[in-house]
């Protein structure tokens, strides 16, 4: 007894003695919980913005606070092209000269935008001392790329402000979709005397930048969230609901869907395991992430060079049960290759060109008679192939790789052997050409069939897979190419549609891919909250208009 | 009231021995086979073998006779819960968790253990030498192995992935193993440098003994205890580094599984079918609880200081 | 014993100069590229090389790094490119030390009174308890710890808040989470330990003189049963402060876990090595506290002179 009772005493002065050494003062809490009408939204992302600067933008979380915070020329919103910083303009006879003229509008600290901001911001983005990993996306501007790469000076870039209202633009090559690419970010107005001012720290907190858009930046925490405030001196004041915006870095997604329950949260995604939990209270929409796997075709050593194998591989695989199994059915499988939801020439693309490649069930027949051609072409038995497929270290990449791997072995009879990496080593190896087959995805910059199907051309940057390419890495004379080569010339549309649609059909029919799904998001948000525009391009999620219903 | 009389004859005159002046009366026993009766005199540590045995012989034995395979997927079982069919239910793509379970112990225990002994070989060395010798060799051991912590383990992991140019349980308990017995050898050194200024540890000095004798055959045995507890908890965290590791693409490649992989998957699916976390958690817990307790078995099993106290 | 303090400061740079050319060079070994992206033609790949300075030799890049160490600037990170290594620790540290000095005070006071309630009370049914804790402790990860604290206490019972890291009220359940191995390790160590040396000749000597219950268990076996439990703090006090990345990714803490965590897998080299070098520093610190205490606490140590 009196043995507990000192072990107590002990604990107890242990205790004690080290409560009064420990515990400094916590970092300030905060929490301004306001009474009266809400005017505040707070929203998770998984990963924090890396950066406000919008020239060296190069992700969606990124983008999304930009078109915040920054009145791009042209805006989009749900889809749809309005004016923005631009009142109006016009295009050339030959579809290469754009000419914006600019409201009249002032920058967050009263400062008159002018064309020369825009004009700046471009120049900025296509210099090589700025290292902007979105350079490539002025390509569509006249001396884009050779600007990007040094070879000519600035001077050069097809950019030029008339007058402090007029800013003119000419093109490379004739690209219809050039409005949705002013409507990106990265060619928003920029202040040359800011960048000056604090280098590489520009943009880096709320007082080091100065800005255009519905909002401005209130706060910058690191690692923790981004605070956006009404901004007063924008052009569309009124339009504007929402005083304070909360934008929380939550990495995980489960603590995200919690934190929505108990009322920290006013959106919030979902991760598809607990789709059904949440089943009456769930929307959802594709964000434009389109998966599918890429397919080394100009390596003799290996095997998916026979066209036959790289077809029974796709007749081998069921999409539906797939997608059941790795998303509880969130996301759609994928029969084709361009994200059906782009523009057409009316409608969306989908519509009008409606398209099934390979059965979304599988075809265990035709995949198994592809097989025995391509073996009879290569000369081997089916268990002495072996493909690696290669796919990212994540929770939901082992997932897809091994019902692929299930799938594909269990029709085909190959092996097929897994290989997990980080994912930048996936994006390095893709990029060099280093794989076999590679699970990855592409996200589209505009609503055009063309932004998939350039990754395919054959001496195309982007074509890891070596498609219409021979072992020496020559392109091969073919189909495809041409209907490419066609869409970028002519004018019009309805023509160059057409050949888009054919490009597509010839590369599924050569195997050139493995298409697998469309991604859909799962959100939940509060059902007093009212336009908030959700789309697959520019900012995911659109808060510009958003406001609380009574 | 009679008096009982002893005979003399009863006694005899054995004489002088050389032998038997010296002799021990109690049998003599190796270490090990004093450990053994001793462990099978402790219950519980007796028990906790027994588990760790079954499951061995299950692991070994029952994926082999299991008529699901453990990479076989099936729609229509996704997360069924445990049933006649499927004794522990099936996982997120419908695969037998019964059958993975086993196979992930093939992987998880050889590592898990593996890893845990070669790390305290290596740094119960390393770590008694330092705190033995002390000086300018101590104070080099351990600035070293302040440099070796420092380094992210991560970045060591992925060179040993780089350099070695395979994956597998090889690579895995090597890429362990480098980063593991500084934990060791920190604590064998602590408790060296106190030990050291024992009596018997002069005594040994004053009689000859090498250095290297001293350092293996007094100092460490006498830190069982430590090397036990450090051993026991070593494990799970082994456990649960490889299936951290197989992330990164270092460990065993899907759709091989194991434990820490199990569970990992399963935390995932905790409030839909909890029945994935618990199964894989159920295990790995009781295993630990054998282990520890084995573990506390064996302590007072090999331990000098208790020797023959009884 | 002051000169002994110098030696063992210098010999720490020293050492903190190894580890930071050691984890330089082993960054450049590692296999990745930190501007790989889905979207990245190589003119473009070489502009940002260039702007970085990855472009130049490796050596002349190891200088101007140190050059720069020196005078206190770490340099741009290359994923959150506004950001300074500098700006990143100083915004999170305090909320990963403060996260870490909670958990590691509930770890050391319950740890090491479970220890010693459990060595004296040995083979009873308390005595199993404290096992049993020590064991779940150790045995459950902490990303499964956390997810069953958060999920129990937060979402079902709803006692405690689910996330963020504001009020005191936030910071109970992150901090157990994170304390919750190392209080079940710390007392593993420390009944071990005590179990040595209740059984070591001194404190029957002290017995056989009367010293009392108290003063025996009080300035005998804990001072001498610590010691294995100090060894272990200097490493656990750095890595628990310099954050643990899944509790902090869980309960929504801005600490610097993530960072340390994330910058290695996009081999964002500035902060790989900034926060190396900054834990590093904090390691050898530590350790060179422990070394020093070692000193004072423990009797029989003669530290090498």
């Amino acid at each position: 007894m009196l043995k507990r009772l000192l072990a107590l005493a002990l604990a107890g002065a242990l205790a004690l003695s080290m409560v009064a050494c420990g515990t400094p003062a916590a970092p300030a809490p905060e929490g301004g919980e306001s009474e009266g009408p809400k005017t505040t939204f707070k929203y998770s992302e998984l990963s924090e913005v890396p950066t406000l600067d919008p020239q060296l933008a190069n992700s969606v979380p990124s983008n999304t606070a930009i078109l915040h915070i920054q009145e791009p020329l042209v805006r989009m919103y749900n889809g749809v092209l309005e004016p923005g910083a631009a009142e109006s303009w016009e295009i050339s006879e030959d579809g290469l000269t754009y000419t914006f003229h600019l409201r009249d509008m002032t920058w967050s600290d009263g400062q008159p935008v002018t064309a020369g901001d825009f004009e700046y911001g471009i120049k900025r983005l296509v210099d090589p001392n700025t290292a902007s990993p979105y350079g490539w996306f002025a390509c569509y501007i006249k001396n884009g790329s050779p600007c990007n790469s040094g070879e000519l000076p600035l001077e050069e870039l097809g950019v030029k402000a008339i007058d402090d209202k007029t800013l003119e633009i000419t093109l490379e090559y004739v690209a219809d979709y050039f409005l949705q690419v002013v409507s990106n970010a990265c060619y928003v107005a920029t202040r040359q005397d800011l960048v000056e001012q604090y280098g590489q720290d520009f943009a880096a907190t709320a007082e080091k930048n100065a800005y255009t858009g519905p909002f401005v930046v209130k706060e910058v925490k690191t690692g923790d969230r981004l605070i956006l405030a009404k901004n007063p001196n924008y052009w569309n004041a009124d339009q504007t609901k929402l005083e304070e915006v909360e934008i929380i870095v939550v990495a995980n997604a489960n603590t995200a869907v919690d934190m929505y329950n108990a009322g920290d949260l006013d959106y919030v995604q979902v991760p598809s395991d607990l789709k059904d939990l949440y089943a009456d209270q769930i929307s959802e929409f594709f964000d434009g992430s389109n998966d599918f796997l890429r397919v080394k075709q100009d390596d003799p050593n290996v095997p998916t060079h026979n066209k036959d194998l790289r077809l029974a591989i796709n007749y081998a695989i069921n999409r539906a049960e797939f997608i059941t199994l790795t998303s509880n059915d969130v996301y759609a499988a994928n029969p084709r290759y361009v994200l059906p939801q782009v523009a057409g020439v009316n409608k969306t693309y989908g519509e009008e060109y409606p398209y099934e490649a390979y059965p979304v069930n599988g075809d265990a027949d035709k995949a198994k008679e592809h097989l025995d051609a391509a073996l009879a072409a290569l000369g081997c038995a089916a268990s002495d192939i072996t493909i690696e497929l290669l796919t990212t270290d994540t929770e939901s990449s082992k997932k897809q790789a091994e019902v692929l791997q299930q799938q594909i072995q269990s029709v085909l009879g190959i092996n097929i052997t897994i290989k997990q990496v980080p994912y930048k080593d996936r994006l390095k190896m893709e990029s060099e050409r280093d794989f076999e087959l590679v699970f990855t995805g592409w996200a589209p910059d505009y609503s055009d069939p063309y932004t998939y199907l350039e990754l395919q051309i054959a001496d195309a940057y982007y074509n890891y897979g070596g498609y219409n390419l021979d072992f020496d890495g020559n392109v091969i004379e073919n189909e495809f190419d041409k209907y490419m080569e066609f869409a970028a010339t002519t004018s019009d549309k309805q023509a160059r549609m057409d050949a888009l649609f054919a490009a597509e059909k010839q590369m599924l029919e050569d195997g050139a891919v493995v298409p697998l799904l469309l991604r859909r998001v799962l959100y939940m948000k509060n059902e007093n909250l009212e336009g908030l525009a959700l789309y697959f391009l520019g900012a995911r999620i659109d808060f510009t208009r958003a406001y609380w219903a009574e | 009231m009679s008096e009982q009389v002893i005979s003399k004859e009863k006694f005899a005159v054995v004489g002088k021995s050389k032998e038997n002046m010296e002799s021990i009366s109690r049998p003599t026993l190796t270490f090990w086979q004093e450990a053994w009766r001793r462990i099978k005199k402790n219950k519980v540590a007796f028990f906790s073998l027994m588990l760790i045995a079954l499951y061995v012989l299950l692991a070994i034995f029952a994926p082999m006779v299991s008529q699901y395979g453990h990479a076989e997927i099936s729609v229509e079982f996704r997360n069924a819960g445990p049933s006649a069919a499927h004794w522990l239910g099936c996982d997120h793509l419908g695969r037998d968790i019964w059958t993975r379970i086993w196979m992930g112990a093939r992987v998880s225990l050889t590592i898990g253990l593996a890893a845990a002994v070669i790390n305290l070989c290596i740094g119960a060395l390393i770590g008694g030498i330092s705190g033995y010798y002390g000086g300018k060799l101590d104070m080099f051991i351990m600035r070293l192995i302040d440099v070796l912590y420092g380094i992210p383990s991560l970045i060591i992991t992925i060179l040993v992935m780089v350099a070695l140019n395979k994956t597998g349980m090889i690579t895995l308990i090597i890429a362990m193993v480098i980063v593991g017995w500084i934990g060791v050898a920190r604590m064998a050194r602590g408790q060296v440098l106190q030990l050291k200024e024992q009596d018997f540890v002069a005594a040994a000095k004053v009689m000859g003994v090498p250095d290297f004798q001293i350092i293996v055959k007094h100092l460490l045995p006498n830190l069982i205890g430590y090397f036990i507890t450090s051993m026991t908890m070593a494990i799970p965290g082994a456990i649960f580094q490889e299936a951290f590791l197989s992330y990164i693409g270092l460990g065993i490649t899907p759709p091989d599984c194991s434990w820490g992989v199990i569970a990992k998957e399963g935390i995932a699916m905790m409030r839909v079918a909890p029945h994935e976390v618990i199964v894989p958690a159920f295990f790995i817990c009781t295993t630990m609880l054998a282990f520890n307790l084995l573990g506390d078995g064996l302590r007072d099993a090999f331990d000098p200081k208790l020797r023959g106290t009884e | 014993m002051a000169k002994y303090i110098l030696k063992r400061i210098v010999i720490s740079l020293a050492t903190l100069l190894v580890l930071i050319t050691a984890v330089f060079f082993l960054v450049r070994l590692m296999p990745g590229d930190p501007f790989a992206s889905e979207k990245m033609p190589p003119d473009v790949k070489a502009n940002l090389e260039a702007y970085y300075g990855l472009d130049k030799p490796l050596i002349v890049q190891y200088f101007t790094y140190m050059g720069q160490l020196l005078k206190g600037n770490m340099g741009y990170s290359m994923v959150y490119s506004n950001k300074t290594v500098n700006d990143i620790i100083a915004a999170t540290f305090p909320y990963s030390a403060d996260l870490g000095i909670r958990a590691l005070t509930f770890a050391v006071c319950f740890g090491i009174s479970l220890g010693i309630v459990a060595a004296l009370r040995r083979g009873k049914p308390l005595d199993y308890g404290c096992i049993l804790i020590a064991i779940v402790g150790t045995s459950v990860p902490d990303f499964i710890m956390g997810s069953l604290l958060q999920y129990f206490f937060g979402v079902q019972m709803k006692l405690l808040p689910v996330a963020q890291y504001t009020t005191w009220k936030h910071t109970i359940l992150p901090s157990i989470a994170v304390g919750f191995y190392s209080l079940a390790s710390i007392s593993r160590y420390m009944r071990t330990s005590m179990l040595e040396v209740i059984s070591q000749d001194y404190i029957k000597t002290a017995k056989s003189k009367g010293i009392s219950n108290f003063r025996i268990t009080w300035k005998h076996q804990i001072r001498n049963a610590i010691m294995p439990v100090v060894t272990m703090m200097g490493p656990l006090v750095a890595s628990v402060l310099t954050g643990t990345f899944v509790i902090e990714a869980m309960f929504v803490v801005p600490g610097m876990g993530k960072y340390y965590v994330e910058s290695i897998s996009t081999y964002d080299y500035t902060i790989v090595l900034g926060i190396t070098v900054f834990y590093g520093a904090f390691l050898v610190i530590c350790n060179t506290v422990v070394d020093i205490l070692y000193g004072f606490i423990d009797p029989r140590i003669k530290i090498a002179k």
